[in-house]
């Protein structure tokens, strides 16, 4: 008989936030979680020192930005829409529109649950203005 | 300031203010209370890393 190893994918609190025997599951998760750290290294990254949110709000924070990547990644790039309705669009506007990757189980800190947050966001990043630019 | 800069400066703010109040709202239903500057200094970080943070989302 067959013996399944069981899996466990421990969130960014050190917590158990999926337990399971199917190996692409606990991978998605582990993906899931690891795109929630990033977000959260960058948070900790950039805000000043005395931002005074505790590390369970930050936690929390880059978790639930991470399930709402796709709201988030729509305000991140809420001007090119504004911009086409204006008749305005300049090249370095144009951000692509899509990958139509749909990925129904990521949601952030728990795999468990299906959010069906299609990404759909691509990026053909233009080649006119550069938006790094904002940052000098 | 050069226009083109102001105009840039001025986007990223928009970005900034409009994803501050998109997390208060949304971070409320969660039972993460953050104040006006903390939500906004969240925002501004992520806005400034926004290219970092839209490749991580496609990672996913």
């Amino acid at each position: 008989m067959a013996i399944k190893s069981t899996y466990e994918v421990l969130g960014l609190d050190g917590k158990v936030v999926l337990k399971t025997t199917d190996i692409k599951e606990a991978r998605k998760a582990e993906k899931i979680v690891a795109a929630s750290e990033s977000v959260l290294d960058i948070i900790k990254g950039g805000l000043p020192e005395d931002h005074g949110i505790s590390d369970a709000n930050l936690i929390s924070i880059a978790q639930h930005i991470i399930e709402k990547k796709q709201e988030v990644g729509d305000l991140l790039k809420s001007f090119r829409e504004g911009k086409k309705k204006d008749g305005e669009n300049e090249p370095g506007e144009n951000e692509g529109a899509g990958s139509g990757e749909q990925n129904p189980e990521t949601n952030g800190g728990n795999p468990q649950s299906e959010s069906g947050d299609g990404d759909g966001d691509g990026d053909g990043d233009g080649k006119g203005e550069d938006e790094d630019k904002d940052e000098e | 300031m050069d226009p083109k800069k102001a105009r840039l400066e001025e986007k990223r703010m928009e970005r900034v203010y409009l994803l501050s109040d998109y997390l208060l709202e949304s971070l409320a239903d969660s039972g993460v209370k953050l104040s006006e500057a903390q939500a906004e200094a969240v925002a501004e970080t992520i806005v400034n890393s926004r290219k970092e943070t839209i490749a991580i989302f496609k990672k996913i």
